[in-house]
């Protein structure tokens, strides 16, 4: 089973009401399918029932498939959940496949989800996403034999909510990894913390946020709540640590006492928090947006390392960098 | 002991910053009464009050100990004050004035103004009858 190029967002292209575009590569051999599998003919036309539920897909398919150049099959919207419990048990949870798969599905799977979450007035159900994120993602995260440098090749870098919680996430786990951090030490709630380290931005206006144009003092200063609203949200939760609620207020301080919302310095910013700014700011300067291409790797790195200024924890920068360079 | 020398008696551990416009930041600026727009309008006040934490995030611990704080703005429904250590939002404390007047106070915002000392800003509760003779020594 091959997972790389199996599409994660639908495409104009493959777009069909009522059903949703699936990689090819993301059904296992000879596994009992928990859902209608469809396959387009027509483009003109909705796609037709190609493999009923509970029916399974052999080698001889996918050869079939394959020579037809097909690469995407589709399942009705209502199976969705059902698609993501199939990718779970059949790769998510399989040690043998190897980790940068898990993580490629582990995205797959839980886009709908977090979507679905994120768009709810209720924090309760991002927050539960983001316990089950954490923790799925450190037991791909935390195996020795983890290909770093396949895993990341396999990061999105378009600043989309979803794309940039997760990578958030991924990049905090990494950079934790590197010092040495394991499952006892926290690296699950780290790891979810940093999906819900944005959730103050649900309650300022996605126009304002998405703004291209350069923002007035007020509309900055809107902006700039967003951790104060998230704390607020969150802080009387009895299921988050700490460190996760500083990850949620303190992502935007600065360890030289420049950021906000209140100004901590250095190390009364919680190192949850640090670890967060680091994987935070790397992943939006990289990022590509709408009105811009993402920055190159050098400029990433110099205001990361600040020079002569220091806005970031030096140890956390140079954990980044080394996971980024292997 | 009067209520001033209850506040007295209480150390105070904020530093002002020492350069010219620190004593006039944030809650501590100057507030032309005939501008301000809030539903109760906000009196520039100086005077020092006692605060205790009530309750906050459960994952956070504060001593039981009375704080000493420079109360710089005040409203009938809030106030500005100056404190030696960040408080977060959401979080509750009792507050004494000089004149033994008693408020629950909720944190909304705070902000470093200096290496101890906070601008801190938020509501009271239960409104206050007489901002003006909650201030007075």
């Amino acid at each position: 089973m091959t997972i790389a190029t199996a599409p994660s967002r639908p495409s104009s292209r493959n777009e069909c009401s009522g059903f949703l575009p699936i990689g090819v590569d993301t059904i296992t051999v000879s596994t009992e399918l928990p859902f209608n599998l469809y396959l387009r003919v027509n483009p003109a036309a909705p796609p037709v029932l190609y493999r009923e539920r509970h029916l399974a897909m052999e080698s001889s398919d996918f050869d079939r498939l394959s020579e037809q150049d097909i690469t995407t099959l589709y399942i009705q919207v209502a199976d969705h959940v059902a698609y993501r419990d199939y990718l779970i048990e059949t790769v998510l949870h399989n040690r043998d496949v190897p980790g940068p798969r898990r993580f490629h599905v582990l995205k797959i799977a839980n886009r709908a989800v977090f979507r679905s979450a994120f768009g709810d007035r209720n924090p309760e159900k991002l927050v539960n996403f983001a316990a089950q994120y954490g923790d799925e993602l450190a037991d791909i995260v935390c195996d020795e034999d983890l290909a770093v440098g396949e895993l990341l090749g396999l990061m999105e870098h378009d600043y989309y909510t979803y794309t940039h919680a997760t990578n958030v996430s991924v990049l905090s786990v990494l950079i934790a990894r590197e010092l040495g951090m394991g499952v006892c030490d926290g690296i699950v709630p780290l790891g979810s913390g940093a999906v819900i380290h944005d959730i103050g931005k649900r309650q300022i206006a996605p126009a304002l946020l998405n703004q291209q144009q350069p923002l007035s003092e007020e509309q900055r200063e809107t902006i700039q709540q967003h951790p104060k609203f998230g704390f607020m949200e969150l802080s009387g939760r009895r299921d988050l640590l700490w460190g996760q609620l500083m990850m949620v207020y303190q992502h935007h301080e600065r360890w030289d006492g420049r950021g906000y919302p209140v100004g901590f310095v250095g190390e009364e910013i919680h190192p949850w928090a640090r670890i967060c700014a680091v994987a935070d700011v790397y992943d939006a300067m990289i990022s590509s947006r709408p009105y811009r291409r993402g920055l190159p790797a050098n400029q990433v790195w110099e205001v990361l390392e600040g020079g002569s200024k220091q806005e970031f924890d030096r140890e956390f920068v140079k954990a980044l960098r080394s996971v980024v360079k292997e | 002991m009067t209520f001033p020398e209850a506040i007295e008696s209480v150390a105070c551990e904020i530093v002002v910053p020492a350069d010219p416009g620190g004593e006039n930041r944030g809650s501590a600026r100057v507030i032309d009464i005939d501008k301000d727009k809030r539903r109760f309008p906000r009196f520039p006040c100086r005077v020092d009050a006692i605060l205790r934490y009530q309750s906050g995030p459960p994952a956070l611990r504060r001593p039981r100990e009375w704080m000493r704080i420079m109360v710089r703005n005040l409203s009938r429904c809030g106030m500005g004050f100056l404190h030696s250590e960040a408080v977060f939002p959401g979080e509750r404390m009792l507050i004494v004035f000089p004149r033994g007047i008693q408020r629950v106070f909720v944190a909304k915002r705070c902000r470093r103004i200096g290496a101890r000392c906070f601008d801190v800003g938020g509501e009271f509760s239960e409104l206050l009858d007489n901002p003006t003779e909650a201030g007075l020594r």
